[in-house]
């Protein structure tokens, strides 16, 4: 154990070239703004929850350098079962100044301990070799302004396009194909100038003409997330300015390319002029466009052409789409697949022989499951109905049975040790309330009936058994009806729909989930909408104006404690769980932690299950 | 061939029957197609829009003949959502659902056809008893408790095959098997059966009064009567299996036709399961018309009468 120990910390020193400071910085699972370090420090939001007790099984390591320190230790589930002990013991090395701060011989870089298994075999890239990724769904096209790309499509897309900015691991929106992003004082006017010399795969420039192209296409309506945008307009060659209707303080967050949030991604003009839905990705990405065979591959071959030196190291990439859960995890298990995601947590039960695999999960912020509700329709049109719903929830039992207990219970859109999580009442698991409060709305209006709506996933479907067993015990009658991820978006849009198990707020910047919670989404008349629990609180609507409109992260924090005391006085959503992106690769896939971005910083690691491509590399 | 004229114009009128019904079922299901393909940010402007290209503002029986006419010189439209041309859609799907068919049922035949001879042979005895009960345990192992177990032991622990895809007929074999474990175990209850029954006829203690041995007396008098129910059972269950595997294709991420229609489906996609509808009705007809042209080569009085008709 101790020679174990010694190794390990040995390893993470050479790996690790950050001071003794940084190593000893506690961070939440959530990636903290720079500035928010007071609210941090304040006891409430305690962020180090170390102890099996409070995370039974699902960990998510909590220190900065321990992104690179320690992750890479903790890719296993039998590692990460002892990951925690180590950190402590890491810690308490690095504090007596032994390893962190200084580099450590040049040969334990190369000779990691055998109990490890051979996780990073060299620290040198390797330049070749091909990539098959194993994922859920397919998306309808491969084009940022078609349509909303389902959860997995994203990562697909992440071969092909790239967004103006992201968000390194220090929770900063950073420039990634923008050079700079800038604003002024009052964040009425904003410039984005764009990096020189980048092409698209179809050899057109990335311009300013390019980037007003992309963002105009989207739109600056109600549907759009740029609706605060008035107009755009070219300054020069490379840059443009984005002119507001309102101050907009957090606009870049939104350009980094966030689930239902598309609109950082640079297609090509070309693209854009043809306006054909059958269009295939043309980007700046990495990798070109090769195949697609729809529901079953796509794929792409390395760009030669690319615009960061030395990358990509990979010379293809291929997405295979494999709806089953167990079958992708065979496939990895049997060789056929180098790499998978998944959001099933409990698929890492079937992972036995974890020495062989990588375990990355998500950071930023985790995505909340949880039932979201038409409160436009009877029953949920009444405020006691959606509060019996949540008394009868037992949301410890919910995660117990879904993912096996591998997540944690959510009372609100962000996790607890999140900048953003305030403590907020919330119903909790009564029975008896619920029972009463059914009775109650019977005596007035009649017999309670719900319909809820979910996915046809086998976690999907068993998300919705237990939630009506719930249900039904208190006296409501629950009919379940189960569809593809594809439609359920566009149902709860169309507002085609009573209850509905749901998967959003993965954003890491509490603003990008404005649309879907603001009432200036709202349209009346049964139309289209992207306020999906079609929920307006003018309350709720000045704490998000709040939040959007200010730079300062204690004004920002109080917006937001306000925004979930609303939503959990309100309760147009029944909270579930926190659920967590989880990429599973191969031992020899290396490169998606921790990877470089073009301003010299570390990219935020599998944001929304999104990496980049370029820095990955196959070490056999 | 007037027989076959027949059986041309009954394609024909099942298609259209088929066709025309299945497109009026999904005209009717609550959903729209336009909402599907304009997506989560659609505003009711570009809705009306889609609608219009999609053609889905004229009446149902109007926008049936259009798509019939088209049909039928070949071009059966692109899908409504990913705009992939849908007669390219069913290239890249038909073989797999062609292989996994025949591949079931060679498997099938290959190990029911031997075990119900032998069982049969000597009902009763100690090989009938075992494989009636193996019979049986095929038959109520569902495929989704199959399909994994023959994944975890042949894709995972041994590597023999891969658990998925569709490339090279090895990427079949899992997903054959798992499908022909519960027909063998049909047919060969089936065949069984039929030839005990057949075994007690006269002519049969005829031939084997006439000396014949046991084995001829099977193979070339029993045998070829009994498989009458055998061959209008594999009939129907290949039609099944033309639309009828979505399970197996969504374990073994196969792309057959019947994802393609159960996907349509979901998405409101009229075209493609149009497309998809009639390719499963023209095999159903094929494969009944197969069947028929059988039944005429096993037994000469059907030949015979149909020769008088």
């Amino acid at each position: 154990m101790e020679s174990d120990l010694i190794s390990r910390v040995r390893d993470l020193a050479t790996r690790s070239n950050k001071s003794r400071a940084a190593c000893l910085t506690p961070r939440s699972p959530r990636q903290h703004p720079e500035g928010l370090a007071s609210v941090l420090g304040s006891p409430e939001t305690t962020p180090q929850t170390w102890s099996r007790a409070t995370k039974p099984r699902r960990r998510r390591l909590t220190f900065v350098v321990p992104t690179t320190c320690l992750l890479h230790r903790a890719r296993s589930r039998h590692r990460r079962a002892h990951a925690v002990n180590a950190a402590i013991a890491v810690l308490a090395v690095c504090s007596l100044g032994v390893a962190c701060a200084k580099p450590s011989s040049p040969g334990s870089a190369t000779a990691p301990s055998a109990n490890k298994g051979s996780a990073i075999a060299t620290d040198t890239p390797r330049s070749g070799g091909r990539i098959v990724y194993g994922l859920e769904f397919d998306a309808n096209a491969y084009v940022p302004f078609v349509e909303r790309w389902p959860w997995s499509a994203q990562l697909v897309a992440q071969a092909f396009y790239e967004p103006l900015a992201t968000f390194n691991d220090q929770g900063e929106v950073v420039p990634y194909l923008a050079e700079r992003i800038e604003s002024n004082p009052s964040f009425t006017e904003w410039t984005i100038k764009v990096r020189p010399g980048i092409r698209f795969h179809d050899g057109l420039p990335l311009d300013a003409e390019a980037v007003k192209m992309n963002l105009d296409k989207h739109g600056f309506t109600n549907f759009s997330p740029l609706e605060p945008v008035d107009h755009i307009e070219v300054v020069d060659p490379l840059t443009v300015r984005v002119v507001m209707k309102r101050p907009w303080a957090q606009f870049p967050a939104h350009l980094t390319g966030q689930i239902g949030n598309q609109v950082g991604y640079m297609a090509s003009p070309s693209l854009i002029q043809a306006d054909r839905l059958d269009a295939k990705p043309v980007g700046t990405g990495p990798f070109k466009f090769d195949t697609w065979v729809p529901s079953d591959r796509i794929s792409g071959y390395r760009n030669p052409d690319y615009w960061q030196p030395g990358l990509p190291y990979v010379d293809a990439v291929e997405f295979r789409f494999i709806p089953d859960h167990h079958q992708r995890i065979a496939e990895l298990q049997a060789g056929r697949l180098d790499a998978m995601i998944t959001t099933y947590a409990a698929i890492l039960d079937e992972l036995p022989d974890s020495e062989r695999f990588h375990v990355i999960e998500g950071s930023g912020n985790a995505p909340e499951r949880f039932v979201l509700l038409n409160t436009e329709v009877a029953p949920l049109d009444d405020l006691r109905i959606r509060r019996a719903l949540a008394h009868a929830t037992d949301r410890q039992a919910v995660a117990e049975a879904v993912e096996h207990n591998r997540a944690r219970p959510a009372d609100g859109p962000y996790e607890p040790g999140s900048p953003w999580y305030a403590p907020t009442p919330y119903p909790d698991y009564d029975p008896e309330q619920a029972r009463q409060l059914v009775a109650e709305y019977e005596a007035d209006k009649g017999p309670v009936r719900i319909e809820l709506a979910g996915w046809n996933s086998p976690d999907g479907v068993a998300l919705q058994q237990v939630l009506a067993d719930q249900w039904r015990a208190v006296g409501i009658d629950v009919s379940l009806i189960s569809t593809t991820q594809r439609t359920l978006p566009v149902q709860a849009a169309s507002g085609k729909y009573q209850a509905m198990t749901f998967r959003l707020f993965d954003n890491v910047d509490p603003d990008e989930d404005y649309m879907f919670l603001h009432s200036s989404s709202y349209n009346p008349g049964g139309a289209v909408t992207l306020l999906l629990s079609r929920l307006r609180d003018s309350q709720l609507d000045a704490a998000l104006d709040e939040g959007r409109a200010s730079n300062d992260p204690a004004t920002r924090k109080r917006a937001y404690a306000k925004v979930q005391e609303r939503l959990n006085a309100t309760l147009p959503f029944i909270w579930l769980y926190h659920s967590q992106a989880i990429l599973i690769t191969s031992e020899q896939i290396n490169g998606i932690e921790g990877a470089p971005l073009p301003d010299g910083s570390t990219a935020m690691t599998l944001v929304n299950g999104r990496h980049f491509f370029g820095p990955v590399w196959v070490s056999r | 061939m007037r027989f076959v004229w027949r059986k041309f114009a009954q394609l024909i009128v099942v298609v259209l029957a088929v066709t025309f019904l299945s497109y009026l079922m999904l005209s009717l299901l609550p959903g729209d197609l336009a909402q599907v393909k304009c997506g989560i940010s659609c505003d009711q402007q570009s809705l009306e829009r889609t609608r219009e290209e999609l053609g889905l503002n004229q009446p149902i029986p109007l926008r049936y003949v259009k798509w019939l006419g088209k049909a039928v010189t070949g071009d059966l439209g692109k899908s409504g959502t990913n705009q992939q041309p849908i007669t390219e859609a069913l290239q890249q799907r038909l073989p797999t659902t062609i292989k996994l068919l025949v591949f079931s049922q060679l498997i099938a035949l290959a190990i029911a056809v031997p075990a119900a001879v032998i069982a049969a042979q000597r009902a009763g005895g100690i090989f009938d008893r075992i494989s009636t009960t193996l019979a049986f345990a095929g038959l109520s192992a569902p495929a989704y408790v199959v399909a994994p177990v023959l994944v975890y032991l042949f894709a995972v622990r041994l590597k023999w095959f891969p658990a998925t895809g569709t490339e090279g007929l090895k990427s079949f074999v899992l997903p054959s098997v798992t499908l022909a474990l519960a027909e063998m175990a049909a047919y060969l209850r089936l065949l069984r059966s039929d030839l005990i029954s057949t075994l007690q006829e006269d002519y049969i203690t005829m031939a084997k009064a006439k000396g014949l041995s046991p084995r001829e007396v099977m193979i070339k008098h029993a045998f070829r009567p009994s498989t009458f129910s055998l061959v209008t059972v594999m009939g129907l269950n290949a039609g099944r299996l033309l639309g009828g595997t979505l399970i197996i294709e969504v374990i073994f991420a196969l792309n057959g036709i019947g994802s393609y229609i159960v996907q349509g489906i979901f998405s409101r996609d009229y075209f493609a399961v149009q497309a998809g509808v009639v390719v499963v009705a023209v095999g159903y007809v094929l494969i009944n018309f197969a069947v028929d042209m059988l039944y005429a080569a096993l037994d000469p009085r059907i030949r015979h009468a149909r020769a008088i008709a």
